[in-house]
């Protein structure tokens, strides 16, 4: 299994995610309505915003998992974040860096992934907005572009959420 | 049957207009949610449909050329008037809709279903809705899906205050150091912060060759109103006056407490023509909406002054333009208040 690589910009980007204040809290109807969107249109059983924090990834909203977090040593977001762009896994058991990844081997027996980076300001990837299946598939352009799309929803929402509090209003 | 006006259809209309939306070009977040909702509901026609005056306008419509129909004949204009979802499974058999144009002719409606888009309780100025030329039923699934879709359309309406250089700030900033740029009465930015975004907003337009715009806002007589009702309601006149110049802002536009009464403006790319807008809004919303305070309403009036400049163009420090935009205040202010004034 290989572990991803820690961004460049690795304390930059914790103190731009500690920022947001959005960590270990409650979960959020502007979030899950995100995930619920994202499941029935791609038709996958599994979506989530996952945050990664400096050991582990935290799911600030997850749709068909009982997951709250793993650690980032096996986190497939965690090597989303690396780059501004999707990553997108047809099938991980033929993917060497993610073949023998406990949550391939194990339960929640990944199989598909495709994730795309929050962006929070530019080179600031604070976690990624990802779909997940057990069997392997591919990722239509369509649909490609609508993860995409929500993903900036999810980051107008943090955004929002963090100015709120900054000003008060 | 023509709908009834909302009871506050003034408030209503002033909101949608304050979202500078209408008659704007298409946009591919509205797009993308009128084409998920036609996909996932399988209709052939889905809209993002906003009611103005006299019209709907439709931001985003799927299947259907039409970019407007009058608000008459309407089937959002009914839909604004509850909070919840309107459904005519057919449209033939609801006697509010039956000889209505746009189902006896074309495009024939049988079946529209339509969620209000609200942007604060009871201010509802459209709906995302979905038609279909044979009479059908919702599942409980559809409902859910084009509930949630409202929402996040909602969402992208009231997108609050995004100015990207503000957020890039806040988030680099410790909590100390945000704290020493807020103004506590006001909560605005204050001088110290003001000054700071205003280097960066001047740095970013130097960068993409854009425009700046600086604005000295002055309020007409305040200290009058300080020494005959006491600084509290002084104080509470600041409050209100900032909130109310907020509302006629755009998102990317900056506003700060530059001291005392005296306010400072930054619109980010704006041209003549915005920059003449966005000052008359702040005037007329200044002088239109009653201030109420504790010791009952007061009248009040505002002075601006500013500049509007490329960077990239520009040999002079911004500490210049600031004065500058501090001198045509004082013109306005020398030749009547109540005024503004713009050098280019």
């Amino acid at each position: 299994m290989q572990e991803a690589e820690i961004p460049s910009n690795e304390q930059h980007r914790l103190a731009h995610l500690q920022n947001l204040k959005i960590l270990d809290t409650p979960t959020e109807e502007v979030y899950d309505r995100i995930t619920r969107v994202l499941c029935r249109v791609l038709d996958v059983p599994t979506a989530a915003i996952s945050l990664i924090d400096e050991n582990r990834q935290w799911f600030k909203s997850i749709r068909g998992s009982d997951l709250t977090e793993t650690s980032r040593s096996v986190a497939l977001c965690a090597h989303t974040i690396l780059e501004e762009r999707t990553l997108i896994i047809p099938d991980t058991h033929a993917d060497p860096r993610f073949a023998d990844n406990p949550l391939v081997t194990h339960p929640p027996h990944i199989r598909f992934y495709a994730g795309h980076p929050l962006k929070i300001v530019e080179n600031i990837y604070v976690g990624t907005l990802c779909v997940y299946d057990t069997s392997p598939r591919e990722l239509s352009s369509d649909d490609a572009q609508f993860l995409q799309d929500l993903s900036v929803t999810v980051t107008n929402e943090l955004k929002a959420s963090m100015l709120k509090s900054f000003f008060g209003h | 049957m023509k709908a009834e006006l909302p009871k506050n259809e003034k408030e209503r209309l002033a909101a949608l207009k304050q979202l500078n939306i209408l008659d704007t070009p298409l946009e591919e977040r509205f797009e993308r949610v009128t084409r998920i909702v036609s996909r996932s509901l399988n209709v052939p026609i889905a809209a993002v449909s906003l009611i103005d005056e006299s019209r709907q306008w439709f931001k985003s419509i799927q299947g259907l050329s039409a970019s407007e129909t009058p608000r008459d004949i309407a089937f959002c204009a009914h839909a604004i008037l509850d909070d919840e979802l309107l459904l005519i499974p057919d449209a033939t058999q609801d006697e509010r809709f039956a000889d209505n144009p746009l189902v006896t002719n074309e495009p024939f409606i049988r079946f529209y279903a339509g969620y209000p888009l609200s942007l604060s309780k009871d201010i509802r100025v459209g709906t995302l809705c979905v038609i279909d030329h044979v009479p059908r039923e919702l599942s409980s699934e559809d409902l859910e899906i084009l509930h949630d879709l409202a929402k996040m359309v909602e969402s992208e309406l009231i997108a609050v205050a995004l100015s990207e250089v503000q957020i890039a700030l806040i988030q680099e900033l410790g909590e100390l150091e945000r704290l020493a740029m807020l103004d506590s009465l006001t909560r605005l930015w204050n001088r110290l912060g003001i000054d700071t975004l205003l280097h960066r907003e001047w740095e970013y337009a130097v960068r993409k060759n854009s425009t700046v715009a600086i604005v000295m806002v002055d309020f007409d007589n305040f200290k009058p109103i300080n020494d005959t009702y006491g600084h509290l309601v002084g104080d509470e006149v600041l409050q209100g006056c900032s909130r109310l110049i907020l509302s006629s802002l755009r998102s990317s536009d900056v506003l700060g407490r530059w001291g005392g009464d005296e306010f400072i403006l930054i619109l980010p790319g704006a041209d003549e023509q915005q920059a003449i807008m966005i000052l008359k809004r702040i005037q007329e919303v200044i002088t239109q909406e009653p201030m109420i305070t504790s010791c009952g309403e007061i009248k009040i009036s505002v002075s601006m002054g500013g500049v509007i400049v490329i960077p990239s163009e520009q040999r002079e420090t911004i500490e210049y333009w600031i004065g500058k935009a501090d001198d045509e205040l004082m013109n306005v202010k020398r030749s009547g208040k109540g005024q503004f004034q713009l050098a280019k």
